[in-house]
């Protein structure tokens, strides 16, 4: 029998909600969790829109669980929550279980406030060891950091794990919280949108960061249940062109595309979700990619308008977004968007759409080159 | 496990010595990560100015693959880039961290960009024109098994014929570079686990 990866659980802690069924709901709703944060004076930063976790919501959300915040930090308290509460009722502590954790800067933000503490919790691994450890699970767990594809990227590497029999389950944890760190760097790249970003739209002026975790559980099955969704496809690449910006001709987007279409057409896809970060080059690129790979007509989103680009989550956060919308039949409209800026034409999705469609593809780019993509199916 | 995938070639690059094979290619005492590194990369005979403006992690892996590369050209598109290390990028972490005091604020994007472990993989794609599969791996010792799957895994697709494992250090001063080259084809040694840890532990 063949063997496919098969999402069986998932969660999303974002600033829309602390289960899927929140997040799905702000979705389809059209809601974002973006909000305006004026910088304070001496702070160094400008100011800037993001989608920010509640603290107090947090808190509450932690205690319901019966997890105790004190003992971890609040990237690793997101990242736990997520996980817990997309694992609720599995036993995780099977050496068949792996844990991976996709996060580009874990607590950086510690290398600011300190927690003395907690010597060491800069290291990614440390922060993995911590989410293994809360389910008892006995393999050494591995991090994912490959810039803004490492969502997608480590469920790539899940799906490997999986398919070749290393592991039976793997739970995929995809966190990153927001710091001055990450601010004052995209600042300084202006990268940075002050206002809400508007993805593929021509007034778009940049990103948006946004802080969440993510969690997929991925299993090996043979026989899909009707309604479940398998990873059909996959591919990681590489532009080969410059470390920060993306290729101008889509070269390494295109290489995935191509490989995750594979035997399939575009018109079996109900949509395919961007990166859509909203910074001129990035969706420019994707344009030029989508357009070369012949998915020109496909409905297009980015759902960075809801959550901003929530780095290391946002693969995870974005596939179970696109894994839920193909089982309510719906292509969520792309927050922001009107007219398109973009030098290609693309069928960018101003408003829900409905869609019979059982597939679709989720791609993501980022620093040093990276490229990713999926294909998602739900199986009837 | 796949027939036929083999350990081609393999160095390590610490801040003293470079072995390739088992092999020395060169020492020099007393120098810092990076100005080994550079006295490496002359004794090499390496002719790539955007070098220099590299952190320590991309230095070591260009370096690596020029050693495993050498007198071979990669193809563009079926060579993956399989990476790890136990502190990411914390190293030019801090000191991104400290140019943006509240005092002295002045973020640079060049060097924010190093604050990502996987720009190593960019570098070398461009120097060797890689389209290939590529990941960056964080653990806090290689893990051979994660690897292995990993890279397994790519070639029972198909996406791989041929790869660059590497462990890449730079923290606190140390460096600790290995890299080996695995490929479906030629003499090697059998790329498994036990052999792996051999190279890497």
């Amino acid at each position: 029998m063949e063997r496919r990866i098969a999402i069986t659980a998932d969660n999303i802690v974002s600033a829309l909600g602390f289960t899927t069924a929140d997040n799905m709901r702000a979705v389809r709703q059209g809601r974002s969790g973006l909000r305006f944060h004026r910088a304070r004076p001496g702070e160094g930063i400008e100011d800037y829109t993001a989608a920010a976790v509640d603290d107090a919501l947090l808190a509450q959300a932690l205690e319901e669980r019966g997890i105790d915040g004190g003992k971890y930090t609040r990237f690793e308290s997101l990242a736990i929550l997520s996980a817990d509460s997309a694992c609720e009722g599995m036993d995780l502590s099977d050496a068949g279980t792996l844990i991976v954790l996709s996060t580009t800067k874990g607590n950086v933000g510690l290398l600011e406030d300190g927690r003395r503490d907690r010597p060491g919790s800069e290291y990614l691994w440390r922060s993995a060891q911590a989410l293994a450890a809360y389910f008892n699970n006995p393999n050494a767990p591995v991090v994912v950091s490959s810039a803004c594809i490492s969502g997608v990227a480590a469920q790539v590497a899940a799906a490997r794990w999986l398919m070749g029999g290393a592991y039976r389950r793997v739970v995929v944890t995809g966190a990153d919280v927001l710091s001055r760190f990450v601010i004052s760097g995209f600042q300084s790249f202006k990268a940075l949108s002050a206002v809400a970003c508007r993805p593929f739209d021509s007034d778009r002026q940049g990103l948006n960061l946004g802080e969440a975790a993510a969690t997929v559980v991925l299993e090996a099955v043979e026989t899909p249940e009707p309604g479940q969704i398998t990873l059909e496809a996959w591919a990681l690449t590489n532009d080969a062109n410059h470390i920060s910006g993306p290729s101008r001709t889509g070269e390494g987007l295109l290489l995935a595309l191509n490989r995750v279409m594979q035997g399939v057409g575009a018109d079996e896809l109900a949509a395919v979700n961007a990166h859509g970060t909203a910074t001129p080059y990035n969706d420019e690129m994707e344009a030029i990619a989508l357009a070369r790979a012949a998915l020109s007509e496909v409905p297009v989103n980015s759902l960075k308008g809801y959550f901003g680009h929530t780095l290391g989550a946002a693969g995870v956060l974005e596939t179970i977004v696109c894994a839920h919308s193909l089982r309510e039949g719906v292509v969520p409209k792309s927050v922001g968007y009107s007219q398109s800026g973009v030098s290609r034409p693309l069928n960018v999705a101003a408003e829900l759409l409905r869609s019979d469609l059982k597939q679709c593809v989720k791609c993501a780019s980022g620093f040093g080159g990276a490229n990713a993509a999926i294909r998602l199916k739900m199986w009837e | 496990m796949m027939e036929g995938l083999n350990i081609k070639s393999w160095c390590s690059i610490d801040g003293r010595r470079t072995v390739c094979d088992g092999r020395e290619l060169f020492c020099a005492e007393g120098a810092t990560p990076r100005e080994y590194l550079v006295a490496l990369y002359r004794h090499l005979g390496v002719d790539y100015p955007k070098f220099f403006k590299m952190d320590l992690l991309s230095m070591g892996g260009v370096l690596a693959s020029e050693i495993l590369f050498a007198g071979h050209r990669p193809d563009p598109h079926s060579t993956a880039l399989v990476f790890a290390n136990s502190a990411s990028s914390l190293e030019k972490d801090r000191e991104f961290q400290s140019t943006i005091a509240t005092t002295e604020y002045f973020p640079s994007p060049a060097v924010f960009v190093y604050t990502l472990p996987n720009i190593v993989l960019g570098e070398i794609s461009i120097r060797h024109g890689l389209h290939g599969d590529n990941i960056f791996l964080v653990s806090e010792r290689f893990d051979a098994r994660a690897v292995t799957a990993y890279l397994e895994g790519a070639v029972a697709e198909g996406v791989a014929k041929e790869a660059l494992v590497g462990w890449l250090e730079a923290d606190g001063g140390k460096l600790d570079v290995r890299a080996a080259l695995v490929a479906t084809s030629g003499e090697g040694t059998a790329f498994n686990e036990e052999n792996l840890k051999n190279i890497f532990h």
